[in-house]
């Protein structure tokens, strides 16, 4: 810590420099928007705090819709950087159908009339185009680079597997391409499957198995068939990407029968394993519900965050960050939203990287408040 | 070891008064844990960017905390008390802390000062800093019109 930039004056000094860039480290994002008006040092000093000594971290988002009309959904989203909860004012539209989220921080809602979809960090703007051609209850729905990629799904009417639909959201035209792979037939529906996506490519592996296909947009391929194989029985498998890398998070079990949840590197290729970090035992245990352990999890990966939760009680979540090489911390916190509050509600969760700027151009124009739960 | 054997140092403030305390509690400020690792203690220390009565504070802060047969709760409840100060005490102490190298303290006031901003305006800010608004008269009208809340 320098004092290279400390002046004292007569009545005490003003606190600017790097003393200041300390302090912004510990306010939050939501408040260091009003503390850059102050004046235009203060404004440098909030850009440069945020670059040298706490920069901002992706947002555990839960929106938590009413499952009768008129679905009323408040917001809540989890700042790590600032290990607080944010309560977010109105969506910016009405949700009239389910909200739903396959990954990152991609929310659709799907009817037989129209499929809406945003992905820019708050959710603030959002596309309506037909839906696609075929009707499908629960399919997976992201975004791959310029495609927004519908797979699998069931259907009333279908034994086959479904057709994968792109729309290119450049032409704003649907594409129909071939169907994914029979293998993940049976667990075509978005609850048996986590995806993981790049820009170029999507990631579906079946959560049991650690069968894993990619499937590219541009060139409308699937890949073979792969097994996540790390040297470990996972009884359910999870993936994410984390900067540019795919990541595997998995339940197993060690030699003594103890649950354990493991993450791994998996190489995009080859599709190859190498452990990176065990979750301490003691927020496994938090996972744990009272009857049943844990049978699944979820998990929901961004920058160098992971998060993940319990699929049937969600009331603790818990953190892993990446610092630096090989350097991770644990922690873990209380859901926001409360068990009961959970009757007659859905919770999606998504994850998003919300930057400073954007941040300060929403609560400028968009009219979003933002308050801190207490 | 009898705490007899305990070494001690002397801090003096700019105001030339001086403080008796245990090196193992002044350590604490990295400042004076590398005067004394470089063996360049002298006799008292002098301490030119730190006046009695805010030293006075830094000590009863340091003290605090390496007391060994206190609890991390009990810590806790001395700092959420320890805090509550006029402003302008505390943006002495981070000074302070800052030219100690006091990390812990340190911690401790830019949170508070952190949640204290919370809840001010734009102006209230500038008052409780004495911060010189740099902005021109446009540039005032500009972010004023932009962004009303902040300014409330």
């Amino acid at each position: 810590m320098t004092r290279e930039d400390q002046v004292m004056g007569e009545n005490g000094g003003e606190i600017h420099g790097d003393i200041l860039e300390v302090i912004f480290s510990h306010v939050p994002l939501i408040d260091l928007v009003p503390a850059s008006h102050v004046s235009k040092s203060w404004g440098y000093a909030v850009t440069s705090s945020l670059s040298h000594f706490n920069k901002p971290k992706p947002w555990l988002i839960l929106h938590k819709q009413a499952t009768r009309y008129p679905y009323t959904t408040s917001r809540y989203a989890y700042d790590p950087r600032s290990h607080m909860w944010i309560k977010i004012s109105q969506p910016s539209i009405k949700y009239n159908l389910a909200l739903k989220s396959s990954n990152s921080n991609f929310l659709y809602m799907l009817s037989s009339t129209k499929l809406s979809f945003s992905f820019d960090p708050l959710n603030i703007s959002w596309s309506h185009v037909d839906p696609p051609l075929i009707w499908r209850t629960d399919p997976i729905v992201a975004k791959v680079g310029d495609s927004i990629v519908v797979v699998g799904g069931g259907s009333d009417y279908e034994d086959d597997p479904l057709p994968v639909e792109i729309y290119n959201t450049v032409t704003h035209a649907w594409d129909t391409c071939d169907t994914m792979p029979g293998n993940l037939k049976d667990s075509a529906a978005s609850t048996w499957l986590s995806i993981a996506t790049t820009n170029e490519k999507l990631f579906i592996t079946e959560k049991q198995s650690g069968l894993t296909y990619w499937f590219d947009p541009n060139t409308k391929c699937w890949s073979r068939p792969n097994k996540l194989n790390p040297n470990q029985h996972i009884s359910d498998h999870n993936i994410g990407t984390s900067n540019d890398d795919l990541i595997l998070v998995g339940l197993c079990k060690n030699g003594e029968n103890v649950e354990q949840v493991k993450i791994w590197k998996v190489d995009k290729e080859n599709f190859q394993c190498e452990e990176i970090v065990e979750m301490p035992l003691v927020y496994v245990d938090k996972l744990k519900s009272e009857s049943i352990g844990i049978s699944s999890i979820n998990v929901h990966v961004t920058g160098n965050f992971v998060y993940i939760y319990n699929q049937s009680e969600t009331e603790e979540v818990v953190v892993c960050e990446l610092i630096a090489n090989n350097d991770y911390r644990w922690w873990s916190i209380q859901n926001v939203v409360a068990h009961d509050e959970m009757i007659m509600n859905r919770l999606v969760f998504t994850c998003s990287r919300v930057g400073f700027d954007e941040l300060q151009r929403i609560m400028r124009s968009e009219n979003q408040r933002f308050e801190v739960e207490s | 070891m009898s705490s007899s054997e305990e070494r001690k140092l002397i801090l003096k403030s700019s105001d030339n008064e001086e403080f008796v305390v245990k090196e193992s509690s002044a350590v604490q400020c990295l400042t004076i844990k590398n005067l004394v690792e470089d063996r360049c203690v002298s006799d008292p220390i002098p301490l030119a960017n730190v006046d009695s009565k805010i030293l006075a504070l830094v000590i009863e802060f340091m003290e605090k905390h390496a007391e060994t047969t206190l609890s991390n709760s009990e810590k806790k409840e001395f700092d959420v008390e320890f805090v509550k100060k006029p402003f302008d005490d505390l943006l002495e102490l981070i000074l302070a802390a800052n030219y100690l190298d006091f990390r812990e303290l340190m911690d401790v006031l830019c949170n508070t000062c952190a949640k204290q901003m919370e809840n001010w305006s734009v102006e209230e800010v500038r008052e409780k800093f004495n911060i010189q608004n740099d902005y021109t008269v446009e540039e005032e009208k500009a972010a004023r019109a932009e962004n009303p809340w902040a300014f409330e």
